[in-house]
């Protein structure tokens, strides 16, 4: 019977807790803002904007720590540079919803 | 108390069947309430999880043998030290604490990806709830903790080989690498569920599956311990099915980890690191089926207990909810870039990820190919430790030699000149071990050889990424050495800690290797004043001693142990015979010596005329595997450590675009 009513009390708590959220009026912030196709794209660009940077300043210590020689050092800055610059010339033409 | 207690999980149950609801009902919807709603339900499953397991600790430590699992798996003569390891010595403690961990990580993860992640939120409870349904499922229909019986005077008592203090650690850590790899699995799922396959998900498992995977290693090194000291065969690793259930997932984890470093610097192998790391908890779900279903002692006690079936069943829907994910998503998953040249480091860590998998492969078909063999006809063959022997030399030797290959090739691609130069010195020193190897009389085992060599060559070559380093620091910013070494580690802790984590890795491979094909061996009967050889050890048995512990006799040999005439002691191998539990257990004596190695000797039987049957080990730098330790947890706590500088570039990132996620 204890048993019984112990129970009980907990799975009202747990009622309590879970269906509060629920009840309560809704409002406009309660809107999850959806994730666009645009955003993705944003995204992306910025991910290959900093992968390139990324890139770079990783090439600068191979370089010297001696594990890449110097023409090949700089073919891929260079390349990785235009990447770069790519990248932030999208970003840039891209519709004012970007803030950075 | 057991009403309370099962109540408690049938209402964490619904608790996630409705989370996993109201997650799916907020991603629809995109409904902030439900979301809330179903976090709630989490941290509510929580609280009942921690109620349930209140009262279950409550019922073994009050003796309260009315409870069944309490009574097979304690007893009132059992030290109270193990009383709390009787948590996990049963079925349905394990699978209580499975659930306790996972509530608890769910949360943890909920709450770290709330600002980065938001939208990935819903999906997150969701998958994360579903999980944790189906553990409760369990807890609550086929293994309860909770089922009760008339009260025996006595419980059955605890298994002895598990009444040691690694037991008490040992299955815990397991445990929190087995529930860990929840976490990045759900991320994943998540985020295809989302279509946020972007590297943020990459970012936020990443942590979660190194801590995971080093809980997993530490479990498996522990475990191996107990098994050196405690089980009482000579070796530390018998490729048991249950000490390869750890090992399959920690493998396919360790190419999650390597593979997924690729991702973020090059954005390729992203389909292959969603499967990873669904391997990796497929693995971690099997593991628990293999060790908990009572298939590994026979084919017909997993269909007796019908607790395999919800796992073949889990199996399937993490496997094939997985595939149906990738399928869905394939056309976000495409790879940025391709590989340029085969001689590059993305390349390397490929064939480091093909051999890591094939390694786990070969280890699934040795646990189940003897399970195939009894379903398919009525005789279980067993695959033996040669089997395993070859591919852990077929893929371990490539494997160590990527270790050391992998940090001197660029990314992109290397070329003759810059290979010559940087290969020079690691491969003169591995040329110059393997001669001296060989030169010492150790040439007996070609694995062996090459092994060590390989091990030269890639602890000169991880050296050598210090210096090099070290050195660049201080030509470019005017450090002295000290300065300039440890900056470079703190600024670079993934690397560097990685780097620490293969010298770990060396040291096990030299401990396991020098261990166990130069380990001499040695066995005999022995009366009183009578003399074994092994090594330049000589034991002179004295007699048999009798002591009484808490709930054991011990009957042990005294062994005098003499090496070129000076005494080193005296050594007492034992066999005890555990009253209630009414079993014996090895109680092998180990004399320890860092330079040298370990003389290891089991007492293989008492004759009744007082001669005792003395089995006897010498084994050269066994204590490395327990020094890799060091070196392993070293470099994963270094590793794991929170980057304030990376996380600062991550949030500046996605800080320009404001995504959805929590305010």
């Amino acid at each position: 019977m204890v048993a019984a009513l112990v129970l009980a009390l907990i799975a009202l708590a747990v009622v309590i807790g879970v269906a509060w959220p629920l009840v309560r009026p809704a409002s406009a912030a309660d809107q999850l803002d959806p994730f666009t196709d645009d955003q993705r794209r944003r995204l992306a660009l910025r991910e290959e904007r900093d992968l390139a940077l990324a890139a770079l300043k990783e090439l600068e210590v191979d370089h010297a720590t001696h594990h890449i020689g110097d023409e090949d050092y700089a073919e891929l800055v260079a390349d990785y540079r235009a990447r770069a610059a790519e990248a932030i010339r999208l970003l840039d033409a891209e519709l004012p919803s970007t803030t950075g | 108390m057991a009403l309370i207690g099962q109540g408690a999980l049938i209402l964490a149950l619904l608790l996630a069947l409705y989370a996993a609801a109201g997650g799916l009902f907020a991603g629809l919807g995109r409904d902030r309430r439900f979301l809330t709603s179903a976090r709630n339900a989490l941290w509510g499953i929580l609280a009942l999880v921690v109620i349930a397991d209140a009262i279950f600790l409550y019922a073994i430590f009050t003796h309260d043998f009315s409870f069944k699992v309490v009574a097979d798996t304690t007893s009132r003569s059992l030290p109270a030290g193990y009383m709390f390891t009787a948590w996990w010595g049963s079925q349905a403690g394990s699978l209580l604490l499975w659930v306790t961990i996972l509530a608890a990580f769910s949360l943890l993860a909920l709450r770290a990806t709330r600002r980065a992640l938001g939208e990935l939120q819903p999906w997150l409870i969701m998958i994360l709830a579903l999980i944790g349904g189906f553990f409760l499922l369990l807890l609550v229909v086929p293994a309860s903790p909770f089922v009760t019986q008339l009260a025996p005077a006595d419980g059955v008592g605890l298994n002895p080989s598990l009444q040691n203090p690694y037991m008490a650690i040992h299955p815990p850590c397991l445990y929190l690498g087995y529930v860990g790899l929840a976490i990045p699995f759900a991320l994943a799922m998540a985020a295809m569920i989302a279509g946020r396959t972007d590297a943020r998900w990459l970012v936020a498992s990443r942590r979660w599956t190194l801590a995971s995977w080093g809980f997993l290693g530490i479990g498996m090194l522990l475990g191996s311990h107990w098994a050196y000291t405690e089980v009482g065969w000579g070796g530390f690793w018998a490729w048991d099915p249950v000490e390869n259930a750890a090992l399959m997932p920690w493998l396919v984890a360790t190419a999650f980890l390597h593979s997924v470093m690729v991702q973020e610097r090059k954005g390729m192998l992203k389909v292959w690191n969603i499967c990873l790391i669904s391997g990796a908890f497929a693995l971690s779900i099997f593991g628990t089926f293999l060790t908990r279903s009572g298939i590994l002692s026979s084919i017909h006690a997993f269909v007796s207990t019908n607790i395999g079936w919800y796992f073949v069943f889990a199996l399937a829907a993490v496997l094939g909810g997985a595939f149906v994910l990738i399928l869905w998503r394939l056309p976000l998953l495409r790879a940025d870039q391709r590989i340029e040249s085969l001689v590059s480091r993305e390349a390397t860590f490929l064939f480091n990820n093909l051999l890591l998998v094939g390694l786990a492969f070969a280890v699934l078909w040795g646990v189940i190919f003897p399970l195939l063999t009894e379903a398919v006809g009525s005789v279980r063959e067993t695959v033996s430790t040669p089997f395993y022997e070859f591919f852990v030399i077929a893929f371990g030797i490539p494997l160590l030699l990527l270790m050391g290959i992998g940090p001197l090739i660029a990314w992109r691609r290397a070329s003759l000149k810059q290979l010559r130069r940087s290969f020079l010195w690691p491969v003169v020193a591995g040329l110059v071990a393997g001669g001296v190897m060989i030169g010492f009389g150790l040439g007996s085992s070609w694995p062996g050889v090459a092994a060590g060599s390989v091990c030269a060559f890639v602890t000169v070559t991880i050296l050598s990424e210090f210096v090099r380093g070290a050195a660049a620091r201080r030509s470019i910013h005017g450090e002295n050495w000290l300065v300039a070494l440890s900056r470079l580690i703190g600024r670079n802790r993934r690397r560097y800690g990685g780097y620490i984590v293969h010298l770990g890795v060396i040291l096990f491979v030299i401990g396991a290797i020098g261990s166990s094909t130069y380990q001499s061996h040695t066995e005999g009967l022995l009366k009183p004043g009578q003399s074994l050889k092994v090594g330049s050890n000589v034991l002179t048995f004295v007699g048999v001693e009798k002591t009484r512990g808490p709930n054991y006799v011990e009957r042990a040999a005294v062994l005098n142990v003499t090496s070129d005439g000076s005494s080193l002691g005296t050594l007492k191998p034992a066999k005890r015979s555990y009253l209630r539990e009414q079993t014996t257990s090895n109680e092998v004596a180990i004399r320890t010596t860092m330079t040298a190695g370990d003389l290891f000797i089991i007492l293989d039987g008492i004759r009744g005329d007082g001669a005792v049957q003395i089995k006897a080990f010498y084994k050269p730098v066994v204590g490395l595997l327990w020094i890799a330790g060091f070196f392993f947890v070293g470099g994963v706590i270094l590793c794991v450590w929170p980057d304030q500088r990376e996380a600062r570039r991550i949030m500046r990132r996605y800080a320009e675009e404001p995504l959805p996620g929590e305010s």
